[in-house]
């Protein structure tokens, strides 16, 4: 008779008890490993689309305001341009147009990128698309593609849900919008896009750069776009643009984000989450090992007779808590297995649902399994030891 | 399946053996002082009423239970000085047990309940079963070797338990009111069982009992009172011849 059927008969013996014993753990366990499973859907997700654009872009943008800047400028306000902005930029036309002609391999191409704070509508109907100025280059790195017009047109370009919020079903091209105050036909419609992690770049709408900057009296643009030859170029990119921004800002009041980068953030961001996430969900798991342990110090109290009778048999101590440990252990597995066939579905259903590639992954069933082994071991223990430690004496007067 | 010894030096020596419950003037005297010697190969009856120290004295002659004074030697080997795992080692073993009401484990067939000593004793499953099947064969019950303890009667149990207890070839059987659960007729049956096994196999063998008639199947009646012993007596007409004879009624509490 050994020690792993013991525990199975003991268990299967009281069905009802032990499914209710180990629904804790298959609800902890179902609930870290789906979150844990979803967090990591999520990620993948997040990846590809990086992998997808953009691995070789960088994007050079104002450098953040200093705390130093900060007290400088409110004790020399100065009168012109937009004081209060957020991070003022000192990122110019000129400087998209040096980096553009870098002369280098490495770094092919820049595009400047300004935001236009205005509305775009045909006659009454108005549409929530923002309104950006790019340079020529900017469509090529973000794989963009015309389905009506063309992208070297002095008109706007539509992304493929604001043509359809402007003109419906019918056709934009060479129709009149208007931005702000200003008149523009439309010279162009995008061909749909699915979204990079961010913007919306369906929802729209795109002037040519110098347009834009005159539209929204802006003389500097928002960020600048540069395109390295491959994902493994980015970091000689980026010291060729740092050489040639030195000339026009000495004091290094710009900043440079690869995509590798955005990635790092975004990654870390979704995996703080998930973890977080996880550790509430941890929390029932402790709650299911409360409710192993409670069970068990029920079955060794019912048992005290037949451990008595063992001890008297020769038992050893160490055999009594093996005996108990198993048990314990056993049914923490049971639930910890139920419990992850359950996430697997739950995550498949979820993920396919939601579009993202989510599954359970080698890592989340073997936490899954350590975690219930664990949990059954350790919330095993107490019981196990009152068990071992019963005097045989003791335990054979009860009846 | 005892192991033979001719000498005549005792199996069991206790000395001056003592055990307190509690301290202070809720000290309660279990024991004051027991002095007796077993030799190999007898079967011994322990009487005396309930509170007498019998089931203490038991207790502590099946490593159940510490002695507070006093020695106990089984064999040459001195038992109050035992770890709690030396003790779990010879329990089983070389000393064994039947109980009071039956003490098999109630998910285990009979074979089962008979092998359980010997695999505490990490014995070959060979080993095991060949000795379980002589020990039922020996009292009588192998035909119910595949049976459950539900599917016995209570004189069946009480066989098992004692082929259990006596299957790894124990130097002591211990047996603590073995037929307090039996009715007269299957508590006989037990009781001709212990004695034939007792002739068979000159395995020692202790009763602990209140019944005096359970007492008369033994060859020496040792009464204990109050934590000492009262009387150390041989009986000299045994019973063992009248099979078929039910016992006088008026000869019984």
């Amino acid at each position: 008779m050994n020690t792993f059927a013991i525990a199975w008969d003991s268990i299967w013996h009281h069905r009802t008890r032990s499914f209710l014993t180990a629904l804790g753990i298959i609800i902890g366990v179902f609930a870290v490993v789906t979150l844990t499973s979803l967090g990591g859907g999520v990620q993948k997700f997040v990846n590809q689309k990086f992998a997808g654009i953009g691995a070789n872009l960088i994007t050079v943008a104002p450098a953040l305001p200093t705390a130093h800047s900060h007290s400088h400028r409110h004790s020399r306000p100065v009168g012109n341009g937009p004081s209060f902005q957020a991070v003022p930029s000192t990122l110019t036309a000129q400087d998209v147009s040096a980096l553009n002609h870098s002369g280098t391999n490495a770094l092919r191409k820049a595009a400047g990128v300004v935001t236009v704070p205005m509305l775009i509508a045909k006659g009454s109907t108005s549409s929530s698309a923002g309104v950006m100025g790019v340079s020529y280059p900017y469509y090529g790195m973000q794989r963009m593609t015309v389905k009506a017009g063309s992208l070297r047109g002095s008109g706007v370009v539509l992304g493929d849900s604001v043509a359809h919020d402007l003109f419906g079903k019918s056709p934009a091209l060479n129709q009149d919008v208007t931005i702000g105050t200003q008149t523009y036909k439309v010279t162009g419609v995008l061909k749909s896009l699915s979204g990079a992690p961010g913007s919306d770049p369906n929802n729209t709408a795109y002037l040519p750069l110098h347009t834009a900057m005159t539209l929204s009296h802006q003389t500097t643009v928002s960020e600048i776009i540069l395109a390295a030859a491959s994902a493994q170029d980015v970091n000689q990119a980026v010291g060729i643009a740092n050489r040639i921004l030195a000339k026009s800002h000495p004091s290094h009041n710009y900043r440079i984000i690869t995509s590798q980068e955005i990635l790092k953030t975004v990654t870390s961001t979704t995996s703080v989450i998930t973890d977080f996430l996880a550790g509430i969900a941890g929390i029932s798991l402790l709650v299911g090992g409360i409710g192993i342990m409670n069970i068990m110090l029920v079955t060794v109290s019912e048992r005290f007779r037949e451990i008595g009778i063992r001890k008297a048999l020769g038992a050893r101590d160490g055999d009594i808590l093996v005996q108990f440990l198993t048990e314990s252990v056993l049914l923490a597995l049971i639930g910890g297995a139920v419990g992850t066939v359950l996430s697997g579905l739950a995550t498949h259903i979820v993920g396919k649902a939601v579009g993202i590639p989510a599954g359970l992954t080698v890592s989340s069933v073997m936490t899954a399994v350590l975690f219930s082994i664990g949990v059954g071991a350790v919330f095993g223990v107490l019981p196990a030891l009152r068990a071992a430690r019963l005097m045989p004496a003791e335990a054979l007067r009860t009846e | 399946m005892a192991i033979e010894r001719a000498d005549t030096s005792a199996l069991i020596q206790v000395k001056d053996l003592s055990r307190t419950y509690g301290e202070g003037p809720a000290t309660v005297h279990a024991l004051r002082g027991i002095n007796l010697d077993i030799q190999k190969g007898e079967m011994v009856a322990l009487m005396g009423p309930s509170g007498s120290g019998k089931s203490t004295l038991m207790n502590v002659l099946g490593l159940f239970d510490r002695a507070t004074s006093g020695t106990y030697t089984l064999g040459s080997q001195d038992m109050t000085r035992l770890t709690g795992r030396q003790q779990a080692n010879l329990r089983g073993r070389r000393i064994a047990f039947v109980f009071q009401g039956i003490h098999l484990l109630p998910r285990l067939t009979a074979l089962a309940n008979v092998e359980l000593p010997m695999s505490y004793a990490r014995m070959s499953s060979a080993q095991r079963k060949d000795a379980a099947l002589k020990a039922l064969q020996l009292l009588g019950v192998d035909h119910l070797k595949d049976r459950y303890p539900s599917q016995m009667s209570g004189g069946q149990a009480q066989r098992v338990a004692i082929a259990r207890a006596i299957a790894p070839g124990p130097d002591l059987l211990l047996a603590d009111e073995p037929t307090g659960a039996l009715d007269r007729k299957s508590g006989t049956l037990v009781l001709e069982a212990f004695q034939s096994l007792h002739q068979e196999t000159g395995v020692t063998i202790v009763i602990v009992t209140h019944d005096p008639y359970v007492a008369q199947h033994a060859e020496r009646i040792i009464a204990l009172e109050d934590g000492h012993v009262l009387s150390d007596t041989r009986v000299e007409d045994r019973l063992i011849a009248h099979h078929e004879d039910e016992p006088s009624k008026g000869e019984q509490s």
